[in-house]
């Protein structure tokens, strides 16, 4: 006969909860402090322990929740960079019989080149976070504790990020970013008119011009709605008017 | 026993009463948000307006209308009663309405700047003059709402009798901040799309500007929290009301980047809604401008800009300890911040 410890029966407690019909904020909240949780003790133990390197744990990416296997996936993200799954053979080849095919591996590619850009950054960042926080660590008159281990993980972070964040090598890599996803949503764009013609749907100009209408029509019909609702309200002024006169 | 391990344990426990809390938390409770009471005045497409009721105090004549940003949702003015902008400014006997902008979809994203101002809200203000029997109102903008405010009453400066701009941004290009070059960055080079933008990703977006503070450190504290149920309650409301970011509407998102943040038309006079100027100095009612020292995403330097459009005579400025959200709902800036609103509003100008 085992006994359930009580990391077992936390676990057991919090998967129950993500499972069951509990509110989904609070299913995030718990997602939430349960990896941060993690990742602070994790933090901690390496920094007692002294391991030489701790730049992962200033890292970007993980911190804004891409790379983790519980953080939901961004679906406007993966809309356009598109889906794990295959296309249909049908609808692959018809994409590639297009120069759609070039255009998407060209824009991949400058993401890509973008994304890594940004992640050596990201790696500066790490790395100048660390020194920081080692220097911070060593100038306490007392060895720290953990309260104080994670202020000082915290500062050396927000000032490696802020100081990294304003150069103009972030900002040429940001940019460069924006116009690579900018493409990949035009290429994405081209194959979705495709998809619609082969599908006999509705095409995407069809679709634009009907989003205008639609938009002028609630423009005008609120315009009209207005008018009407302010010789309405003019009328019983002048209504109350004539009948306190009488 | 190592520090982490103490640690590990003691984190394990309020973890386990944090489950042990919400697992009994009564959601329809939580859901209900216990919101001061309002009914709706005007609907139009998505666009909702409120006026919320009065309470058993005396009046003032002239409503309050608040117009929150296109980004995130309006209801953080009442997000609970202790920290309910709405609800000071009931007791103080405003007459307080609210737009809700809503939640854009795909059949929006042709909603221009020029419909948000010069339809949506132009509509809002004819309906709260009405509905009061007034015939001027006062305005309140914060953040982008303000942007909305100020283009709003200099386009249209009969209607308003005085305006408060609550940090709201002026001059887009203040080098130090992230949000604007950012902002700048975004646009650069490209033609108009007029998709509409993902809410997930500007909350995205927000989280990166202090990346380890807001996506780990508030993590942190659980203890703060689980012994405190009204700090849990406000903890996750403000959970909830962090990724609760509407899309925006493609045309007028793309503007507000390219002629605030990339040309900052604004502040250089050089913007036009509906082809007619936007000039700030056209503002003929008295205007309080109120800014946080701590704002990460409006600088106050951008907000104090304003300053040199108006005439000095018509003029406040008020500087509030805090940050952009904070300003507004941390208890006792919320107080500071209520005085000097009624006491500027209730100043005979």
């Amino acid at each position: 006969m085992t006994t359930k410890t009580t990391s077992d029966s936390m676990i057991e407690q919090f998967n129950r909860l993500i499972d069951s019909s509990l509110a989904i904020e609070y299913k995030d909240v718990l997602t939430a402090f349960k990896e941060q949780g993690e990742f602070y003790q994790q933090f901690l133990n390496e920094a007692h322990k002294g391991t030489p390197d701790l730049t992962s744990f200033w890292d970007i990416p993980s911190t804004l929740g891409f790379q983790t296997n519980t953080q939901p996936a961004f679906d406007w993200f993966h809309g356009i960079t598109g889906s794990a799954s295959p296309l249909p053979e049908s609808l692959a080849q018809l994409f590639d019989s297009s120069n759609s095919s070039q255009k998407t591996q060209e824009s991949i590619s400058a993401f890509q080149a973008a994304l890594s850009t940004l992640n050596t950054i990201h790696v500066n960042i790490g790395q100048q976070a660390m020194h920081d926080f080692l220097q911070l660590k060593e100038k306490s008159p007392t060895p720290p504790s953990n309260e104080e281990l994670c202020q000082f993980w915290l500062k050396a972070g927000e000032a490696a990020f802020k100081e990294a964040c304003q150069q103009p090598d972030y900002l040429q890599a940001q940019q460069a970013l924006y116009l690579a996803f900018s493409q990949l949503k035009t290429v994405q764009q081209g194959f979705f008119s495709q998809l619609s013609q082969f599908l006999g749907l509705p095409s995407q100009q069809t679709v634009d011009e009907l989003h205008e209408s639609l938009h002028q029509l609630r423009m005008q019909f609120a315009e009209h709605q207005e008018q009407t609702a302010a010789t309405i309200h003019t009328l019983k002024q002048s209504i109350d008017v004539l009948q306190k006169k009488q | 026993m190592p520090p982490s391990s103490y640690r590990s344990k003691h984190w394990a426990n309020d973890f386990k009463q944090l489950m042990d809390q919400l697992e009994h938390i009564d959601s329809d409770h939580q859901k209900s948000s216990n919101h001061s009471p309002y009914e709706l005045i005007h609907q139009e497409n998505k666009l909702r307006l409120f006026r919320y009721l009065p309470l058993d105090v005396p009046q003032k004549s002239t409503p309050i209308l608040c117009v929150y940003a296109l980004i995130n949702r309006p209801y953080i003015l009442d997000i609970v009663p202790e920290r309910s902008l709405v609800l000071r400014l009931l007791k103080q006997g405003y007459p307080v309405y609210l737009v809700d902008w809503g939640y854009p979809d795909a059949s929006d994203c042709l909603t221009s700047l020029n419909d948000y101002i010069n339809g949506l809200l132009y509509r809002c203000v004819q309906q709260v003059k009405r509905h009061s029997d007034v015939q001027k109102i006062d305005l309140l903008g914060i953040c982008q709402g303000g942007v909305f405010s100020l283009c709003y009453t200099a386009l249209h400066p009969n209607c308003i009798r005085k305006l408060i701009t609550l940090v709201t941004p002026v001059d887009f290009q203040i080098k130090e901040n992230a949000v604007e070059q950012w902002g700048k960055n975004a646009f650069i080079d490209q033609e108009p799309s007029h998709h509409n933008i993902p809410g997930q990703a500007l909350t995205l977006l927000f989280k990166t500007l202090k990346p380890f503070q807001l996506n780990r450190e508030k993590y942190r504290k659980l203890d703060q929290l689980i012994h405190d149920k009204k700090q849990l309650n406000f903890f996750l409301k403000m959970e909830k009301w962090i990724n609760d970011s509407p899309d925006l509407a493609g045309k007028a998102a793309d503007e507000f980047g390219r002629y605030f943040y990339q040309k900052n038309q604004l502040h250089l006079k050089t913007l036009r809604l509906g082809d007619v100027a936007v000039l700030l100095e056209n503002i003929r009612c008295p205007v309080l401008n109120i800014y946080a020292t701590y704002d990460h995403i409006v600088a106050p330097q951008s907000s104090a800009a304003l300053q040199q459009h108006i005439s000095p005579k018509l003029y406040q400025e008020f500087k509030l300890e805090g940050g952009h959200i904070g300003a507004f709902i941390n208890k006792a800036t919320q107080q500071v911040l209520v005085n000097r609103v009624d006491a500027w509003l209730s100043a005979v100008n």
